[in-house]
């Protein structure tokens, strides 16, 4: 038996005051990622073969290693968003979400250190 | 962790048949049943309806069997054209008004179940007391600091009262909101789409000037931004209705009043 008031339910802890540049930084990154996969599909499809030293000659090139930069980190950026919003609608047991969302952005942050360094390291 | 199956008191078990003697133009609903009192699991039960004698629409075969075949069934219902959104119910897998489906839109048997995850108070009866206090919360209401003039209402150009059109008349039966996935997984921290439509309804009220107040209470990751805009609402409303337009047009104000 409650004797709260569904006002006070509904109101919960109240407005957090953001979300909008979630929302925001999401979509944008979204629209930044469309034409870098369409680019990278279409550069990796035209390369002659995969071998080590044909990627090092290609990567070599410095718009193609900031092409490659721009696309992980973008990319983990926006998988970090994503997951965080997945995380909110479905766990509802709130350590389990924290621990996720921790998880996630650590995860998030590894593979874009890695990322850069093999960048760096086919580059140059 | 999302559940993916139903607890033990909640499956749904098969249930009576109601047959209609000597009928030839029959069509059979099944019904969701459950009675908070039996101690039983929901069931679903079988009516057959007589076609010939019976009105057009889903609503008078569910008063047909109240009447006539088993009074026990229980749904709200009021004005029966429209207007009132008491009887909004799942029929043929679409949250609708039971009083303007007509059933013969509906190939096969018509399955009729309570809205969508909601608490069941009984049979076709859901709790909506937490969708009410939801709409409560964002304060439905004219507010202004300036005072209504003294000797007459609050004037509108035809352009303002224009604003409104596709949010007023919203009945707010809760066919939208109990639509949405998101309102399902999060109802007790995201508004769902009616109460959002009717939020923007004031925002855009071109007589109430606390519109800033009310943006800043809607911003929120829960409140307004779980909305993933998977338009559910906009294909369920039995008005016609598109809250998840009037949902993207709060967020691009909340976006409006910042830089960058």
């Amino acid at each position: 038996m409650s004797f709260q008031e569904p006002l006070k339910r509904a109101k919960g802890l109240g407005s957090a005051h953001e979300g909008a540049h979630h929302w925001w930084v999401q979509r944008i990154s979204a629209v930044l990622l469309a034409p870098l996969t369409l680019w990278l599909v279409f550069a990796l499809a035209s390369l002659p073969e995969m071998s080590v030293a044909t990627l090092q000659a290609w990567v070599g090139q410095w718009y193609v290693a900031t092409g490659l930069l721009a696309f992980v980190l973008a990319g983990l950026y926006h998988m970090q968003l994503g997951l965080q919003v997945i995380i909110e609608d479905y766990i509802h047991v709130r350590w389990q979400e924290r621990t996720l969302q921790i998880l996630v952005r650590m995860l998030a942050f590894l593979l874009a250190l890695v990322s850069v360094l093999a960048v760096f390291k086919l580059a140059i | 962790m999302a559940e993916l199956s139903l607890p033990k008191n909640s499956r749904i078990q098969p249930g009576k048949t109601f047959k209609a003697e000597g009928a030839k133009n029959i069509k059979v609903f099944r019904i969701y049943r459950w009675d908070p009192d039996s101690g039983e699991n929901p069931r679903v039960d079988s009516y057959e309806i007589d076609l010939d004698r019976c009105g057009p629409m889903v609503l008078d075969a569910l008063l047909k069997i109240k009447n006539e075949i088993d009074p026990t069934l229980t749904f709200r219902r009021s004005c029966r054209e429209g207007i009132c959104g008491s009887c909004a119910m799942n029929i043929d897998g679409t949250n609708t008004l039971a009083c303007t489906k007509s059933i013969d839109e509906i190939a096969g048997d018509v399955k009729i179940y309570p809205l969508p995850h909601m608490e069941v108070v009984k049979d076709l009866v859901p709790d909506l007391t937490h969708f009410y206090a939801q709409y409560a919360s964002i304060k439905p209401w004219l507010r202004s600091d300036t005072p209504a003039p003294k000797d007459s209402e609050r004037l509108q150009s035809i352009e303002d009262r224009k604003q409104l059109d596709g949010l007023y008349e919203c009945i707010l039966c809760a066919s939208c909101s109990t639509a949405c996935p998101s309102y399902w997984w999060n109802s007790d921290r995201y508004l769902g789409p009616a109460i959002l439509m009717q939020a923007y309804r004031w925002v855009v009220d071109s007589r109430d000037d606390d519109t800033g107040s009310r943006l800043d209470e809607l911003e929120d990751p829960f409140k307004l931004y779980r909305c993933h805009t998977i338009m559910n609402c906009t294909r369920t409303c039995p008005k016609g209705l598109n809250p998840g337009k009037a949902i993207a047009e709060l967020k691009k104000l909340v976006m409006a009043r910042k830089s960058g």
